[in-house]
């Protein structure tokens, strides 16, 4: 069993089958290490924290009841294992800065618009960065966060608007949402 | 710029400014990394039989109709076992009805088994019976327990 609708695969894993539960990390790394990184800032601390929320999950699999609400509990517990890393973190700015140090002017951009997405909330930053990890769909988002679309549609706008709004406050004056 | 415009420069801004290219999971890395936790995923294959009897009795829990069914054969069960015990509690109290000759009715162990049974009404009744079979008229206590003496 390494195919299949989520819901046999977490039945199998449950019961002990590696390569459906190895199937599902696969579905869902991308969005976990998403969630992550809207957390810390850092991709490859990111990438990091999902495979230690797997490693949580293939311990707990058993606890999970509601086998259809998968996608919502590992998110929970990447969202846990994200905030056990910043605790233990100085408190810095939450999204990577620009590696290169030269000051070109694609690298000021980058910055700007990093500084504004340190300022959404947690959750707006989240769907943001869910949305733009490689294109995902409103459906996949809808079963990681445990929210309709209409209400994915709506903090994405709201995220983009406040977005657009500190930028033109930093300067770039095009941005009109 | 007009606002479409400005969504799709603000969407080509942000992901130049995010690192969004799509992870890709290695399973036989995470395994390696993991290998304690992905050991206890996979053992509990070798638990299920076990499992599956344990899984009975939550199928059983969780059905309402099931567990009605569960509670009406537990009441035939208990009710089963009552009549059994009453049927057998009925065999004990026979032997001196059995018994075979008036003499044996009012042996003391006789005597003594229908007191237990029923008090001194059971112990009339039996002295009674035994006087009946032995063709006399009512015998008093008195008179059964001197003969019963000797």
């Amino acid at each position: 069993m390494a195919q299949g609708p989520d819901s046999e695969l977490v039945e199998a894993a449950a019961k002990g089958d590696g390569d459906s539960f190895t199937e599902l990390c696969r579905r869902y790394y991308p969005a976990m290490v998403a969630i992550a990184h809207s957390m810390l800032g850092d991709r490859h601390l990111a990438e990091d924290v999902a495979q230690q929320a797997f490693a949580s999950a293939a311990v707990k699999l058993p606890q999970l009841r509601q086998k259809a609400q998968f996608a919502g509990w590992l998110a929970a517990i990447c969202r846990n294992e994200a905030r056990d890393i910043l605790r233990n973190r100085k408190p810095v700015s939450s999204i990577e800065r620009c590696q290169a140090t030269d000051e070109s002017k694609e690298n000021v951009v980058c910055e700007s618009v990093r500084a504004a997405l340190n300022k959404l909330s947690t959750s707006e930053r989240e769907v943001v960065f869910l949305r733009f990890y490689d294109g995902m769909s409103y459906d996949q988002i809808s079963a990681v966060l445990g929210i309709s679309e209409q209400a994915i549609n709506g903090r994405l706008r709201r995220a983009k608007k406040k977005l657009a709004e500190y930028l033109r406050r930093d300067g770039y004056n095009e941005v009109r949402l | 710029m007009n606002e479409q415009k400005d969504e799709k420069w603000l969407d080509e801004l942000i992901s130049r400014s995010i690192d969004t290219s799509e992870p890709r999971f290695d399973a036989e890395q995470w395994k390696q990394k993991y290998p304690g936790e992905f050991q206890a995923l996979v053992e509990r294959e070798a638990r299920r039989p076990q499992a599956a009897r344990f899984d009975v009795l939550s199928i059983v829990m969780r059905s309402r109709i099931a567990q009605v069914a569960a509670a009406a054969v537990f009441i035939i069960a208990v009710g089963l076992f009552i009549a059994h015990l009453d049927h057998r509690g009925q065999q004990r109290g026979q032997p001196e009805q059995l018994a075979k000759s008036p003499a044996e009715m009012v042996t003391s162990a006789s005597l003594r088994t229908a007191y237990n049974r029923g008090g001194m009404k059971a112990l009339e009744e039996q002295c009674d019976r035994a006087a009946r079979m032995l063709g006399q008229g009512l015998l008093s206590m008195k008179d059964v327990v001197e003969e019963s003496n000797g």
